[in-house]
């Protein structure tokens, strides 16, 4: 039962992971760069949502708030990176995507202060059921990740726009040439995926705190998802998203005679489990390596 | 205000350091010719970060103070400045705000570090700097005898681990949970070192740490909780880490252990966030400063200032008193930094905390103990009523 209790609390942050690993994910099919300043996106929706609520907004206004900061930051890091997007300048990209965040969680840490906020100050109401216990929040994080990932599948493989967005994953230059609009795609991609880091950043928000640094680790662990998933697999991604969390969780939470690790070896093993995935299958978890011509 | 806390140096205080003062001057009483200075005082404390709820009502509690000082200095001429750096509780951040005192603004007076992060870090600088540190908080056990030029007002943890262990020692399986920074290690080494000397019988069954600023603690809860320990001690860093943590406690039904804690639950406006989850929750601390003078003071100060709850009462005095020594020592030795150091070390003064507070060649303020705080109601009420007052 207990390993069951960690289970289930680390599947929580497995999916905020998920989540953060998917933003990462299509934007690297649209641009071929890693946007790593995501996890101060996320945050900074968190910070969005704590600005409108001491506002006394209502929720759903406050809510709404914090989804319009990442659609906004989305944006603004679209026009940010696009002139390297456009001449394919990926080193670049990725330098400005983290100097962005660098930014965001500066600009964070000087508005609110480094100490972290709660945007919910009292006591979580939690679910009970067979002995497990999640918290509301929690709970609304795992159906958030489902519904995304329905609604992220049903947007690739069955919508018209899925197909313009697979077709400039798969060739931007013959995707301009057919009238594909890329420029406004990949801006309304930009805008969708900050609005999902927002979502994540409240949901992370509501069910911890959140602090400027808050959203280093899960963009690390994100990062780490998408390379032993392999960046053009989106399963190998889901998985691993779950894999980096859960099993570094449940080792720490073993004890093995007098040898017990505490919540500092997280990392460790879970870069540990990615030096191990990909030295073994550096192309990714489900990918076959491909002949080169 | 000069009547309310009047900081005499004790004549002919002989102590461990083989200095014996012959003068018995007021503060308040500054020498006619003395020529009128101004004297800058540096303040190296948690401005930002988890611990900055301590570090931002010291702030306004030393300037509240300050105020008063200069006004009670006119006469003389003498005024004091305080230049704040935000040390965030941690080393590094301690030094570079320690380096920018006293290389860029020339300070030679330091009250902190708050955090003992901050004190230890900036410890080795101080004789070089020609800088002498008061703090009136930092409480690891290893700032003992860091540096001749630093002094703290605050408890040891050896003092508090003591007390912690001896709660523990009750009990025959308990578990530790610890935050990774140096207040919370020190604290932590000393309860292991009390019941491993003291206890042999209870078993430490669980041994959690998390890194400094987590705000995710519940598998180490839940592990905390499967080792079915009859007690556990909860050792976070003060502000949100440790509200974060009685929260997520309380998300947690049919947990019957004792919780038993220390500085980091004194305040009501930690347990206000679960109260039920505290209830009966041991904190040991240092005994709350009950003396009416200071109790006058604390109550004037809030209704200027605010809440002074983070701070809780021993810390609050020590702060007052910290400012109130440094400035009176500082004004009647010209701040000249050699002497105010041999003052500190070897002279006996009168404050809030006590009417003898002297370091006897030592970093650690002499004579403070700890007591037994239970929350109750949503507050930490002392235990143990003889113990109110600190030994005088």
């Amino acid at each position: 039962m207990f390993f069951l209790q960690i289970l289930l609390t680390s599947l929580v942050t497995g999916t905020e992971v998920l989540l953060l690993a998917a933003g990462l994910y299509v934007i690297y099919a649209i641009a071929r760069f890693f946007h790593i300043g995501l996890g101060a996106m996320m945050i900074a929706g968190g910070y969005g949502f704590y600005v409108f609520n001491e506002a006394h907004l209502p929720f759903w206004m406050a809510f709404l708030g914090g989804l319009f900061v990442g659609a906004l930051l989305g944006m603004l890091s679209f026009y940010l990176l696009e002139p390297f997007i456009k001449k394919n300048q990926q080193l670049l990209a990725l330098l400005t995507s983290t100097a962005f965040g660098i930014v965001i969680e500066s600009s964070l840490a000087i508005k609110f202060g480094s100490e972290g906020k709660f945007l919910v100050n009292a006591v979580l109401p939690t679910f009970d059921f067979f002995g497990l216990r999640i918290t509301q929040i929690g709970l609304w994080t795992l159906i958030t990740g489902i519904i995304v990932a329905i609604l992220a599948w049903i947007f690739i493989y069955l919508l018209p726009y899925g197909r313009v967005l697979r077709a400039i994953s798969q060739h931007r230059q013959c995707a301009s040439l057919i009238g594909i609009k890329e420029k406004k795609v990949q801006l309304l991609i930009f805008m969708a995926v900050g609005i999902i880091a927002a979502l994540i950043g409240i949901l992370t928000g509501m069910n911890d705190a959140v602090t400027p640094v808050a959203g280093l680790d899960p963009i690390a662990m994100a990062f780490m998802a998408l390379l032993i998933g392999g960046v053009s697999d989106f399963r190998g991604t889901v998985l691993a998203s779950y894999l980096i969390v859960l099993i570094p969780e449940l080792i720490v939470a073993g004890t093995y005679g007098d040898l017990s690790f505490n919540a500092s070896w997280k990392m460790v093993f879970m870069f540990l489990i990615a030096l191990v995935a990909l030295s073994l299958r550096p192309q990714g978890i489900f990918q076959t390596t491909q002949r080169k011509s | 205000m000069a009547g309310l806390l009047t900081i005499a140096l004790s004549g002919c205080a002989g102590d461990d350091t083989g200095t014996t003062q012959t003068q018995n001057q007021n503060q308040n009483t500054a020498p006619s010719t003395q020529a009128a200075s101004t004297y800058k005082i540096g303040v190296v404390t948690p401005l930002t970060g988890d611990a900055a709820p301590l570090g931002q009502e010291e702030r306004k509690l030393l300037e509240y103070r300050l105020a008063e000082i200069n006004k009670e200095n006119e006469a003389s001429g003498n005024k004091f400045e305080l230049s704040f750096e935000d040390g965030k509780c941690d080393g590094s951040s301690a030094v570079t705000a320690f380096q920018k005192l006293t290389d860029v603004d020339n300070v030679h007076f330091i009250i902190g570090g708050s955090c003992s992060s901050e004190t230890l870090g900036i410890a080795p600088l101080l004789v070089d700097k020609k800088a002498v540190a008061v703090s009136p908080t930092s409480s690891n056990p290893d700032i003992e005898g860091k540096s001749p030029n630093l002094f703290t007002l605050s408890y040891s943890d050896a003092t508090v681990g003591e007390g912690i262990a001896d709660q523990l020692g009750k009990f025959k399986k308990v578990a530790l949970l610890s935050e990774q920074n140096d207040f919370n290690e020190g604290l932590k080494k000393t309860v292991e070192k009390n019941l491993k000397a003291k206890y042999p019988d209870t078993k430490i069954v669980a041994n959690e740490e998390f890194p400094k600023g987590s705000t995710d603690f519940r598998n180490q809860l839940d592990k905390l909780k499967a080792s079915k320990a009859d007690a556990v001690f909860l050792n976070p860093n003060v502000g949100v880490t440790a509200q974060g943590l009685l929260k997520q406690i309380a998300e947690i039904k049919n947990w019957k252990t004792q919780f038993i804690s220390q500085f980091a639950y004194i305040s009501s406006e930690v347990l206000k966030v679960a109260p039920k989850a505290a209830e009966s929750m041991i904190v040991i601390d240092a005994p709350g400063v009950t003396d009416s003078k200071f109790v006058d003071y604390k109550n004037k100060a809030i209704a200027a200032i605010g809440s002074l709850d983070n701070l809780g009462s021993y810390y609050s005095a020590s702060t007052l008193d910290t400012l109130n020594i440094l400035s009176s020592l500082v004004a009647q030795n010209k701040g000249d930094a050699d002497a105010v150091q041999k003052a500190l070390a070897g002279q006996t003064f009168t404050g809030y905390i006590s009417n003898k507070i002297m370091f006897g060649g030592k970093s650690f303020v002499q004579g403070v103990g700890a007591v037994k705080f239970m929350v109750k109601d949503g507050k930490a009420e002392m235990a143990d009523a003889k113990a109110a007052t600190m030994k005088k």
